[in-house]
């Protein structure tokens, strides 16, 4: 089917891809049906479109691409919510603030939205790790990340 | 909204199974205790409001600003690594 997307204009997607955020965004009520699209530009980002509202759409990430050790922890009413035993057994989409200077950009680790992959149902949820603040500076923390990654491929390195 | 006056170590019952106790107050400050069932979550309003508040604010990113982010990102090739 063919949509009106905020940052593309037009585009096809497959129905398919579809998935319910249950009783929408926190401040968006009512909107429920959103689709991801691939972003054009480089890096771990993508698009999640409203398609009750062409107007609306947010840049979204996966936590674990700026924190390694993510581990999601919310209360089981909320998993149960959307068909899963376990947060184990969910994916997280974090949503990305961008203020005028894109080097402080943020994403949001206390309010993740969790997805139920297989039945492509969703839910914001709020996060009992008090350690998931509402600002997480993602490039500053992408770049612990690289270090750690380096550093543990050193070590691998001088195990050899 | 139902008000009702309580004195410290009062409490309201919510349903059968959720209590709220009026543990102290000082000045304006009151302290809260919630008896409740595990499933039921229980967090300080100001979380919603502040989660609403980032969801309205992401809700303004464009193109143009990940097009800026595209250039401060780490190279993809260091990524792989």
């Amino acid at each position: 089917m063919r949509i009106k997307t905020k940052p593309y204009g037009e585009v096809e997607i497959n129905e398919a891809n579809i998935i319910k955020i249950v009783d929408g965004l926190f401040g968006f009520p009512g909107l429920e049906n959103y689709v991801f699209l691939e972003s054009k530009t480089e890096g771990p980002f993508l698009w999640l479109q409203s398609l009750d509202e062409p107007g609306l759409a947010f840049v979204v990430i996966r936590p674990e691409e700026f924190k390694a050790d993510y581990k999601l922890s919310v209360a089981l009413e909320d998993i149960k919510s959307i068909g899963l035993e376990s947060p184990d057994e969910a994916v997280s989409i974090a949503l990305v603030v961008i203020p005028p200077d894109p080097k402080q950009m943020t994403a949001n680790l206390q309010g993740p939205i969790v997805l139920n992959v297989q039945s492509k149902i969703a839910r914001q949820m709020i996060s009992l790790n008090p350690e998931y603040k509402i600002k997480h500076h993602i490039l500053d923390e992408m770049k612990v990340l690289l270090e750690k990654t380096k550093e543990g491929m050193h070590k691998e390195e001088v195990k050899d | 909204m139902l008000v009702l006056a309580r004195k410290i170590n009062q409490s309201i019952m919510i349903g059968d199974n959720v209590e709220i106790v009026i543990v102290d107050v000082q000045g304006d400050q009151v302290k809260v205790g919630i008896q409740a069932p595990k499933e039921i979550k229980i967090f300080r309003k100001e979380i919603y409001d502040e989660i609403q508040r980032e969801n309205i604010l992401a809700a303004s990113a464009s193109e143009k600003a990940l097009e800026k982010i595209e250039e401060l990102l780490p190279k993809k090739k260091d990524r792989e690594k």
